[in-house]
Protein backbone atom coordinates (compact mmCIF):
# COMPACT_ATOMS: atom_id res chain seq x y z
CA UNK A 1 0.00 0.00 0.00
CA UNK A 2 1.57 3.49 -0.74
CA UNK A 3 1.29 5.65 2.31
CA UNK A 4 -0.55 9.08 1.91
CA UNK A 5 2.08 11.12 2.75
CA UNK A 6 4.67 9.69 0.14
CA UNK A 7 2.33 11.21 -2.45
CA UNK A 8 2.15 14.44 -1.09
CA UNK A 9 4.85 16.80 -2.65
CA UNK A 10 5.94 19.72 -1.53
CA UNK A 11 5.72 22.50 -4.04
CA UNK A 12 7.85 25.66 -4.63
CA UNK A 13 7.45 29.20 -6.24
CA UNK A 14 9.30 32.42 -5.93
CA UNK A 15 7.75 34.98 -3.74
CA UNK A 16 7.06 38.46 -4.78
CA UNK A 17 9.01 40.12 -2.27
CA UNK A 18 12.19 40.03 -4.25
CA UNK A 19 12.77 41.40 -7.78
CA UNK A 20 15.70 39.37 -9.97
CA UNK A 21 17.86 42.05 -12.00
CA UNK A 22 20.97 40.62 -14.50
CA UNK A 23 23.17 43.63 -14.28
CA UNK A 24 26.43 44.09 -15.37
CA UNK A 25 26.81 40.45 -15.68
CA UNK A 26 25.62 39.71 -12.20
CA UNK A 27 22.94 38.33 -10.93
CA UNK A 28 21.35 40.43 -8.26
CA UNK A 29 18.26 39.61 -6.27
CA UNK A 30 16.75 42.96 -4.60
CA UNK A 31 14.89 42.66 -1.86
CA UNK A 32 11.42 44.68 -1.60
CA UNK A 33 10.01 44.38 1.72
CA UNK A 34 11.37 45.00 5.20
CA UNK A 35 10.73 40.78 5.72
CA UNK A 36 14.16 40.16 4.67
CA UNK A 37 17.41 39.91 5.75
CA UNK A 38 19.56 42.52 3.42
CA UNK A 39 18.75 44.60 1.00
CA UNK A 40 20.61 42.32 -2.09
CA UNK A 41 21.83 39.30 -2.35
CA UNK A 42 23.66 37.96 -5.29
CA UNK A 43 22.95 34.46 -7.49
CA UNK A 44 25.55 32.07 -9.36
CA UNK A 45 24.17 31.56 -13.23
CA UNK A 46 22.62 28.11 -11.61
CA UNK A 47 20.68 30.40 -9.18
CA UNK A 48 19.46 32.83 -11.50
CA UNK A 49 18.28 29.79 -13.61
CA UNK A 50 16.46 28.04 -10.61
CA UNK A 51 14.59 31.53 -9.90
CA UNK A 52 13.37 32.08 -13.65
CA UNK A 53 12.12 28.38 -13.43
CA UNK A 54 10.39 29.12 -9.96
CA UNK A 55 8.16 31.22 -11.89
CA UNK A 56 5.57 28.41 -11.63
CA UNK A 57 5.28 26.12 -9.05
CA UNK A 58 7.78 23.23 -9.49
CA UNK A 59 8.97 20.09 -6.91
CA UNK A 60 12.67 19.25 -5.68
CA UNK A 61 12.76 16.60 -8.32
CA UNK A 62 11.49 19.03 -11.13
CA UNK A 63 13.58 21.48 -10.64
CA UNK A 64 16.58 18.67 -10.31
CA UNK A 65 16.24 17.18 -13.36
CA UNK A 66 16.12 20.46 -15.34
CA UNK A 67 19.58 21.50 -13.42
CA UNK A 68 20.89 18.38 -14.43
CA UNK A 69 20.26 18.73 -18.39
CA UNK A 70 21.37 22.67 -17.94
CA UNK A 71 24.74 22.22 -16.29
CA UNK A 72 25.72 18.39 -16.62
CA UNK A 73 25.64 17.10 -13.27
CA UNK A 74 24.43 14.12 -12.19
CA UNK A 75 21.16 14.07 -10.39
CA UNK A 76 21.84 13.46 -7.17
CA UNK A 77 24.12 16.17 -7.27
CA UNK A 78 21.52 18.61 -8.42
CA UNK A 79 19.08 17.68 -6.26
CA UNK A 80 21.21 17.96 -3.32
CA UNK A 81 22.14 21.97 -4.82
CA UNK A 82 18.53 22.35 -5.38
CA UNK A 83 17.45 21.58 -1.75
CA UNK A 84 19.73 23.82 -0.40
CA UNK A 85 19.45 26.57 -2.77
CA UNK A 86 15.67 26.44 -1.73
CA UNK A 87 16.80 26.54 1.80
CA UNK A 88 18.47 29.80 1.55
CA UNK A 89 15.86 31.11 -0.84
CA UNK A 90 13.34 30.31 2.56
CA UNK A 91 15.99 31.85 4.84
CA UNK A 92 15.51 35.12 3.32
CA UNK A 93 11.62 35.31 2.99
CA UNK A 94 11.89 34.77 -1.33
CA UNK A 95 10.35 31.47 -1.42
CA UNK A 96 6.60 30.14 -1.07
CA UNK A 97 5.81 26.79 -0.31
CA UNK A 98 1.88 24.43 -0.55
CA UNK A 99 1.71 20.68 -0.68
CA UNK A 100 -0.42 18.99 -2.58
CA UNK B 1 26.89 24.19 -5.38
CA UNK B 2 25.95 27.67 -2.77
CA UNK B 3 23.57 29.14 -5.44
CA UNK B 4 23.58 32.81 -3.33
CA UNK B 5 26.65 34.85 -2.73
CA UNK B 6 26.34 35.60 1.15
CA UNK B 7 30.53 35.85 1.57
CA UNK B 8 30.99 38.19 -1.05
CA UNK B 9 30.99 41.43 0.44
CA UNK B 10 28.73 44.03 -1.52
CA UNK B 11 30.88 46.43 -1.87
CA UNK B 12 33.13 44.01 -4.06
CA UNK B 13 30.15 43.40 -5.83
CA UNK B 14 29.61 47.02 -6.82
CA UNK B 15 33.23 47.86 -7.48
CA UNK B 16 33.20 44.86 -10.27
CA UNK B 17 29.76 46.27 -11.28
CA UNK B 18 31.37 49.78 -11.57
CA UNK B 19 34.24 48.49 -13.68
CA UNK B 20 32.23 46.82 -15.83
CA UNK B 21 29.80 49.34 -16.65
CA UNK B 22 32.45 52.17 -16.82
CA UNK B 23 34.15 50.05 -19.60
CA UNK B 24 30.16 49.31 -21.51
CA UNK B 25 28.75 52.47 -20.53
CA UNK B 26 25.65 51.46 -18.44
CA UNK B 27 23.51 53.45 -16.82
CA UNK B 28 23.88 51.71 -13.18
CA UNK B 29 22.96 55.11 -11.44
CA UNK B 30 20.06 57.31 -12.18
CA UNK B 31 18.74 60.53 -10.05
CA UNK B 32 14.86 61.16 -11.26
CA UNK B 33 13.54 64.65 -10.19
CA UNK B 34 9.89 63.42 -9.64
CA UNK B 35 8.67 66.97 -8.73
CA UNK B 36 10.26 70.10 -9.41
CA UNK B 37 7.55 72.35 -6.33
CA UNK B 38 8.56 72.25 -3.33
CA UNK B 39 7.24 73.20 0.03
CA UNK B 40 10.46 75.36 1.30
CA UNK B 41 11.02 78.62 -0.40
CA UNK B 42 15.08 78.27 -0.12
CA UNK B 43 17.28 81.23 -0.48
CA UNK B 44 20.06 78.86 -2.38
CA UNK B 45 17.64 76.84 -4.26
CA UNK B 46 18.27 75.90 -8.31
CA UNK B 47 14.91 74.57 -8.65
CA UNK B 48 11.99 74.74 -7.08
CA UNK B 49 12.03 79.23 -7.42
CA UNK B 50 11.65 78.27 -11.47
CA UNK B 51 9.09 75.78 -11.19
CA UNK B 52 5.48 75.87 -12.03
CA UNK B 53 2.47 73.79 -10.61
CA UNK B 54 2.76 71.47 -13.50
CA UNK B 55 6.43 70.42 -13.18
CA UNK B 56 5.49 66.82 -11.57
CA UNK B 57 6.03 63.93 -13.41
CA UNK B 58 2.69 61.51 -13.77
CA UNK B 59 2.82 58.00 -12.52
CA UNK B 60 2.53 56.91 -15.85
CA UNK B 61 5.62 58.74 -17.02
CA UNK B 62 7.58 57.54 -14.09
CA UNK B 63 6.69 53.66 -14.87
CA UNK B 64 7.92 54.62 -18.60
CA UNK B 65 10.96 55.92 -17.72
CA UNK B 66 11.62 53.45 -14.68
CA UNK B 67 11.13 50.61 -17.90
CA UNK B 68 13.65 51.93 -20.24
CA UNK B 69 15.94 52.81 -16.88
CA UNK B 70 15.45 49.03 -16.04
CA UNK B 71 16.21 47.69 -19.28
CA UNK B 72 19.21 49.84 -19.97
CA UNK B 73 20.75 48.52 -16.71
CA UNK B 74 19.91 51.06 -13.89
CA UNK B 75 20.51 49.84 -10.54
CA UNK B 76 20.48 52.49 -8.20
CA UNK B 77 17.57 55.40 -8.82
CA UNK B 78 17.58 58.76 -6.09
CA UNK B 79 14.08 59.55 -6.13
CA UNK B 80 14.45 63.87 -5.74
CA UNK B 81 12.69 66.69 -6.28
CA UNK B 82 11.71 69.67 -5.14
CA UNK B 83 10.06 67.79 -2.44
CA UNK B 84 9.34 64.08 -3.22
CA UNK B 85 6.89 64.05 -0.33
CA UNK B 86 4.54 66.62 -1.68
CA UNK B 87 4.40 64.92 -4.56
CA UNK B 88 0.50 63.94 -4.77
CA UNK B 89 1.50 60.10 -6.30
CA UNK B 90 4.75 59.88 -3.94
CA UNK B 91 3.88 56.46 -2.85
CA UNK B 92 2.97 54.73 -6.32
CA UNK B 93 6.14 56.06 -7.85
CA UNK B 94 8.09 54.94 -4.95
CA UNK B 95 6.81 51.34 -5.21
CA UNK B 96 6.71 51.41 -9.19
CA UNK B 97 10.66 51.75 -8.71
CA UNK B 98 10.92 49.20 -5.89
CA UNK B 99 8.86 46.89 -7.87
CA UNK B 100 10.94 47.81 -11.24
CA UNK B 101 14.04 46.55 -8.83
CA UNK B 102 15.90 49.30 -8.41
CA UNK B 103 17.70 50.19 -4.94
CA UNK B 104 15.94 53.41 -3.99
CA UNK B 105 17.39 56.10 -2.60
CA UNK B 106 15.30 59.56 -1.01
CA UNK B 107 16.36 63.08 -1.06
CA UNK B 108 13.94 65.00 1.26
CA UNK B 109 14.17 68.23 3.35
CA UNK B 110 12.07 66.30 6.09
CA UNK B 111 9.31 68.46 6.76
CA UNK B 112 6.19 66.28 5.47
CA UNK B 113 7.58 63.12 7.28
CA UNK B 114 5.34 61.77 10.02
CA UNK B 115 4.38 58.73 11.44
CA UNK B 116 2.39 57.33 8.11
CA UNK B 117 5.47 58.08 5.85
CA UNK B 118 8.10 56.78 8.12
CA UNK B 119 6.07 53.28 9.02
CA UNK B 120 5.63 53.45 5.32
CA UNK B 121 9.17 53.60 4.69
CA UNK B 122 10.07 51.29 7.31
CA UNK B 123 7.76 48.69 5.63
CA UNK B 124 9.42 49.26 2.38
CA UNK B 125 13.30 50.55 2.98
CA UNK B 126 14.89 53.00 0.48
CA UNK B 127 18.49 51.93 0.99
CA UNK B 128 18.46 55.70 2.30
CA UNK B 129 16.88 58.44 3.38
CA UNK B 130 19.45 61.96 2.29
CA UNK B 131 17.84 64.40 4.47
CA UNK B 132 18.87 68.17 3.87
CA UNK B 133 19.59 70.17 7.53
CA UNK B 134 19.35 73.56 7.37
CA UNK B 135 19.77 74.72 11.11
CA UNK B 136 19.48 73.63 14.52
CA UNK B 137 16.43 75.80 15.29
CA UNK B 138 13.10 77.03 14.20
CA UNK B 139 14.52 80.84 13.75
CA UNK B 140 17.37 79.32 11.62
CA UNK B 141 15.16 77.56 9.18
CA UNK B 142 12.95 80.50 8.61
CA UNK B 143 15.71 82.53 7.34
CA UNK B 144 17.11 79.81 5.62
CA UNK B 145 13.95 78.44 4.17
CA UNK B 146 11.21 81.00 4.93
CA UNK B 147 9.12 78.29 6.96
CA UNK B 148 8.19 78.57 10.53
CA UNK B 149 8.28 75.90 12.47
CA UNK B 150 10.47 73.58 10.73
CA UNK B 151 13.15 72.36 12.58
CA UNK B 152 11.00 70.99 15.32
CA UNK B 153 9.07 68.98 12.29
CA UNK B 154 12.54 67.90 10.51
CA UNK B 155 14.21 66.98 14.15
CA UNK B 156 11.45 64.68 14.55
CA UNK B 157 11.52 63.26 11.26
CA UNK B 158 15.44 62.17 11.87
CA UNK B 159 14.10 60.73 14.93
CA UNK B 160 10.70 58.73 13.35
CA UNK B 161 12.60 57.74 10.57
CA UNK B 162 15.69 56.08 13.04
CA UNK B 163 13.47 54.80 15.87
CA UNK B 164 12.34 52.31 12.74
CA UNK B 165 15.70 51.64 11.71
CA UNK B 166 15.87 53.21 8.37
CA UNK B 167 19.14 54.72 7.16
CA UNK B 168 19.52 58.59 7.39
CA UNK B 169 22.09 60.91 6.33
CA UNK B 170 22.29 64.67 6.63
CA UNK B 171 23.49 67.27 4.24
CA UNK B 172 23.80 71.06 4.24
CA UNK B 173 24.84 73.43 1.80
CA UNK B 174 27.67 75.69 3.30
CA UNK B 175 26.02 78.99 3.26
CA UNK B 176 26.43 82.45 4.55
CA UNK B 177 23.22 81.82 6.29
CA UNK B 178 24.57 78.30 7.47
CA UNK B 179 27.95 78.46 8.00
CA UNK B 180 28.20 79.36 11.33
CA UNK B 181 26.05 76.36 12.57
CA UNK B 182 27.83 73.60 10.41
CA UNK B 183 29.93 72.40 13.19
CA UNK B 184 27.24 71.80 15.81
CA UNK B 185 25.15 70.11 12.97
CA UNK B 186 27.98 67.44 12.74
CA UNK B 187 27.91 66.97 16.34
CA UNK B 188 23.81 66.70 16.12
CA UNK B 189 24.56 63.70 13.08
CA UNK B 190 27.41 62.09 15.20
CA UNK B 191 25.21 61.84 18.29
CA UNK B 192 22.58 60.01 16.07
CA UNK B 193 25.17 57.59 14.69
CA UNK B 194 24.69 59.10 11.15
CA UNK B 195 26.87 61.14 8.93
CA UNK B 196 26.64 64.06 7.48
CA UNK B 197 27.97 66.06 4.54
CA UNK B 198 28.18 69.93 3.44
CA UNK B 199 28.72 71.31 0.32
CA UNK B 200 30.21 74.45 -0.22
CA UNK B 201 29.72 75.17 -4.03
CA UNK B 202 26.02 76.98 -4.87
CA UNK B 203 24.94 77.15 -8.73
CA UNK B 204 22.59 79.69 -10.52
CA UNK B 205 18.88 78.92 -10.44
CA UNK B 206 17.71 76.60 -13.66
CA UNK B 207 16.90 80.08 -15.25
CA UNK B 208 20.19 81.80 -14.89
CA UNK B 209 18.98 83.80 -11.69
CA UNK B 210 22.61 84.53 -9.72
CA UNK B 211 21.09 85.27 -6.18
CA UNK B 212 21.79 82.25 -4.86
CA UNK B 213 25.54 82.68 -5.63
CA UNK B 214 25.67 85.64 -3.12
CA UNK B 215 25.25 83.35 -0.41
CA UNK B 216 28.67 81.49 -2.05
CA UNK B 217 31.32 81.59 0.72
CA UNK B 218 34.25 82.99 -0.30
CA UNK B 219 37.48 80.74 -0.73
CA UNK B 220 39.22 81.61 2.51
CA UNK B 221 35.80 81.30 4.54
CA UNK B 222 35.21 77.40 2.89
CA UNK B 223 39.00 76.55 4.14
CA UNK B 224 38.09 78.14 7.91
CA UNK B 225 34.97 76.21 7.52
CA UNK B 226 36.97 72.84 5.83
CA UNK B 227 39.14 73.46 9.03
CA UNK B 228 36.73 73.92 11.88
CA UNK B 229 35.05 70.90 10.32
CA UNK B 230 38.10 68.27 9.57
CA UNK B 231 41.02 69.94 11.49
CA UNK B 232 44.57 69.54 9.90
CA UNK B 233 42.01 68.67 6.81
CA UNK B 234 42.93 64.93 7.29
CA UNK B 235 40.11 63.42 6.33
CA UNK B 236 40.96 65.33 3.16
CA UNK B 237 44.33 64.67 2.36
CA UNK B 238 43.08 60.69 2.75
CA UNK B 239 40.73 61.67 0.35
CA UNK B 240 43.04 63.18 -2.11
CA UNK B 241 45.85 60.12 -1.57
CA UNK B 242 43.51 58.12 -3.49
CA UNK B 243 42.14 60.43 -5.85
CA UNK B 244 44.52 63.28 -6.57
CA UNK B 245 46.15 61.94 -9.74
CA UNK B 246 47.23 63.96 -12.57
CA UNK B 247 44.61 62.94 -15.55
CA UNK B 248 46.67 63.29 -18.81
CA UNK B 249 44.09 63.07 -21.98
CA UNK B 250 42.43 66.28 -21.32
CA UNK B 251 38.78 65.39 -21.00
CA UNK B 252 36.78 67.54 -19.28
CA UNK B 253 34.19 64.94 -17.55
CA UNK B 254 36.24 62.65 -15.16
CA UNK B 255 33.21 61.59 -13.25
CA UNK B 256 30.47 58.99 -13.80
CA UNK B 257 28.15 61.22 -15.60
CA UNK B 258 27.46 60.10 -19.34
CA UNK B 259 29.53 57.46 -18.47
CA UNK B 260 27.17 55.31 -15.64
CA UNK B 261 25.47 57.59 -14.49
CA UNK B 262 22.40 60.22 -15.59
CA UNK B 263 19.69 62.74 -14.53
CA UNK B 264 16.01 63.14 -15.24
CA UNK B 265 13.92 66.20 -14.74
CA UNK B 266 10.88 66.17 -14.57
CA UNK B 267 10.25 66.46 -18.29
CA UNK B 268 11.99 63.81 -19.42
CA UNK B 269 15.53 65.77 -19.88
CA UNK B 270 18.31 63.93 -19.65
CA UNK B 271 21.64 65.65 -17.76
CA UNK B 272 25.36 64.17 -16.35
CA UNK B 273 23.80 64.93 -12.57
CA UNK B 274 21.47 67.22 -10.55
CA UNK B 275 23.57 69.83 -10.77
CA UNK B 276 23.79 70.08 -14.30
CA UNK B 277 20.49 72.00 -16.04
CA UNK B 278 21.29 71.35 -19.28
CA UNK B 279 19.29 68.79 -20.76
CA UNK B 280 19.84 66.79 -23.93
CA UNK B 281 17.03 64.59 -25.42
CA UNK B 282 14.19 63.71 -23.55
CA UNK B 283 13.79 59.79 -22.01
CA UNK B 284 9.98 60.38 -22.27
CA UNK B 285 9.99 60.73 -25.96
CA UNK B 286 13.11 59.84 -27.54
CA UNK B 287 14.43 55.35 -27.35
CA UNK B 288 16.98 55.54 -24.40
CA UNK B 289 19.91 54.48 -26.54
CA UNK B 290 19.07 57.83 -28.76
CA UNK B 291 19.21 60.00 -25.62
CA UNK B 292 22.07 58.14 -23.62
CA UNK B 293 24.24 58.23 -27.19
CA UNK B 294 23.52 61.88 -27.04
CA UNK B 295 24.77 62.37 -23.02
CA UNK B 296 27.90 60.14 -24.15
CA UNK B 297 28.29 62.97 -26.76
CA UNK B 298 28.61 65.43 -24.43
CA UNK B 299 31.11 63.86 -22.25
CA UNK B 300 33.65 63.11 -24.46
CA UNK B 301 34.42 66.75 -24.01
CA UNK B 302 38.08 67.54 -24.02
CA UNK B 303 39.78 71.30 -22.86
CA UNK B 304 40.93 73.15 -25.50
CA UNK B 305 45.12 73.73 -25.23
CA UNK B 306 46.06 75.98 -22.98
CA UNK B 307 42.97 75.47 -20.48
CA UNK B 308 44.19 75.78 -17.07
CA UNK B 309 42.36 72.59 -15.90
CA UNK B 310 43.31 70.49 -18.92
CA UNK B 311 46.73 68.86 -17.41
CA UNK B 312 45.86 70.18 -13.46
CA UNK B 313 46.99 67.38 -10.86
CA UNK B 314 43.97 68.57 -8.70
CA UNK B 315 40.97 67.87 -11.11
CA UNK B 316 39.52 65.11 -9.03
CA UNK B 317 39.83 66.87 -5.94
CA UNK B 318 38.45 70.17 -7.45
CA UNK B 319 35.62 71.78 -5.56
CA UNK B 320 34.12 72.98 -8.80
CA UNK B 321 33.17 70.41 -11.61
CA UNK B 322 32.48 70.48 -14.66
CA UNK B 323 28.18 70.48 -13.94
CA UNK B 324 29.37 73.44 -11.34
CA UNK B 325 31.50 75.39 -13.88
CA UNK B 326 29.07 74.80 -16.62
CA UNK B 327 26.23 76.61 -13.90
CA UNK B 328 28.26 79.59 -13.47
CA UNK B 329 29.47 79.91 -16.90
CA UNK B 330 27.21 78.26 -19.38
CA UNK B 331 29.90 75.66 -20.66
CA UNK B 332 31.01 72.73 -18.77
CA UNK B 333 34.55 73.69 -20.35
CA UNK B 334 34.49 76.72 -18.40
CA UNK B 335 36.80 77.79 -15.81
CA UNK B 336 35.56 79.21 -12.53
CA UNK B 337 38.18 81.29 -10.54
CA UNK B 338 36.84 80.56 -6.89
CA UNK B 339 36.82 76.78 -7.46
CA UNK B 340 40.27 76.82 -8.30
CA UNK B 341 40.86 79.03 -5.41
CA UNK B 342 39.28 76.99 -3.11
CA UNK B 343 40.89 73.86 -4.52
CA UNK B 344 44.67 74.77 -4.18
CA UNK B 345 44.11 76.45 -0.69
CA UNK B 346 42.85 73.20 0.62
CA UNK B 347 45.76 70.97 -1.44
CA UNK B 348 48.17 73.90 0.21
CA UNK B 349 46.47 72.90 3.49
CA UNK B 350 47.56 69.55 3.00
CA UNK B 351 50.80 69.48 1.33
CA UNK B 352 50.12 68.84 -1.95
CA UNK B 353 50.74 72.63 -3.14
CA UNK B 354 53.66 75.09 -2.53
CA UNK B 355 51.53 78.83 -2.43
CA UNK B 356 47.96 77.90 -2.31
CA UNK B 357 47.45 80.39 -5.17
CA UNK B 358 46.57 79.32 -8.62
CA UNK B 359 48.66 79.68 -11.65
CA UNK B 360 45.69 81.92 -13.09
CA UNK B 361 45.72 84.56 -10.62
CA UNK B 362 49.96 85.23 -11.17
CA UNK B 363 49.45 84.69 -14.88
CA UNK B 364 46.21 85.83 -15.45
CA UNK B 365 43.28 83.38 -17.37
CA UNK B 366 43.91 83.16 -21.17
CA UNK B 367 41.62 84.49 -23.26
CA UNK B 368 39.85 81.61 -25.12
CA UNK B 369 38.42 80.42 -21.70
CA UNK B 370 34.85 80.85 -21.15
CA UNK B 371 34.38 82.76 -17.65
CA UNK B 372 31.49 83.38 -15.24
CA UNK B 373 28.87 85.30 -16.71
CA UNK B 374 29.48 89.11 -15.84
CA UNK B 375 25.94 88.55 -13.23
CA UNK B 376 28.04 85.43 -12.07
CA UNK B 377 31.09 86.65 -11.42
CA UNK B 378 29.60 89.73 -9.28
CA UNK B 379 27.72 87.43 -7.32
CA UNK B 380 30.66 85.45 -6.30
CA UNK B 381 32.30 86.89 -3.56
CA UNK B 382 36.05 87.19 -3.82
CA UNK B 383 38.99 85.91 -1.79
CA UNK B 384 40.47 89.25 0.52
CA UNK B 385 44.14 88.04 1.84
S1 LIG C 1 14.30 72.00 0.31
FE1 LIG C 1 15.57 71.66 -1.51
S2 LIG C 1 14.17 71.70 -3.27
FE2 LIG C 1 13.10 72.59 -1.48
S3 LIG C 1 13.39 74.80 -1.73
FE3 LIG C 1 14.98 74.01 -0.36
S4 LIG C 1 16.72 73.56 -1.72
FE4 LIG C 1 14.91 73.77 -3.04
S1 LIG D 1 39.67 74.78 -11.43
FE1 LIG D 1 41.82 74.88 -10.84
S2 LIG D 1 42.09 73.25 -9.32
FE2 LIG D 1 40.18 72.85 -10.41
S3 LIG D 1 40.79 71.51 -12.07
FE3 LIG D 1 40.81 73.57 -12.91
S4 LIG D 1 42.94 74.26 -12.64
FE4 LIG D 1 42.65 72.46 -11.33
Amino acid sequence: MVSLTSMIEKQYRRGERHVYRNIAGEHLLIALHRDTVAPMFAFTPTAAFLWNRLAAWSTNARLAEQVAEQFEVSLDQAAQDVAGFLEQLSGIGALETRES
Amino acid sequence: MSCMVPSMPMTTLRQRMGSRAMSEHIPLWAYVEIIATCNFKCEHCYIAPCAEREDVMSLAQAELLFRKLSDAGTLSLLLTGGEVFSHRQFKEIYLSAKQHGFMVYLNSNGYLIGERWADFLAEWPPVIVSLSLYGLSDERYQRVTGIPNAFRRVDRAVDLLLERGIRVELKCPALTLTVDELPRMKEYAKQRGIEFRYDPIITPQEKGDVRPMQLQLAPKEVLELDEAMDPGLEAFAEFAKGFGKPTSDGRVYTCGGGRIAMSVNVKGGIGTCLTSRQFVGNLFEQPFDEVWGMLRGKVSKKFADGHPCATCKFRTICAGCPATVEEATGLPEGYVQQYCKITHLRAHRIGLHATGVPRTVTEGIPAHVRTPFAAAARALPILSS
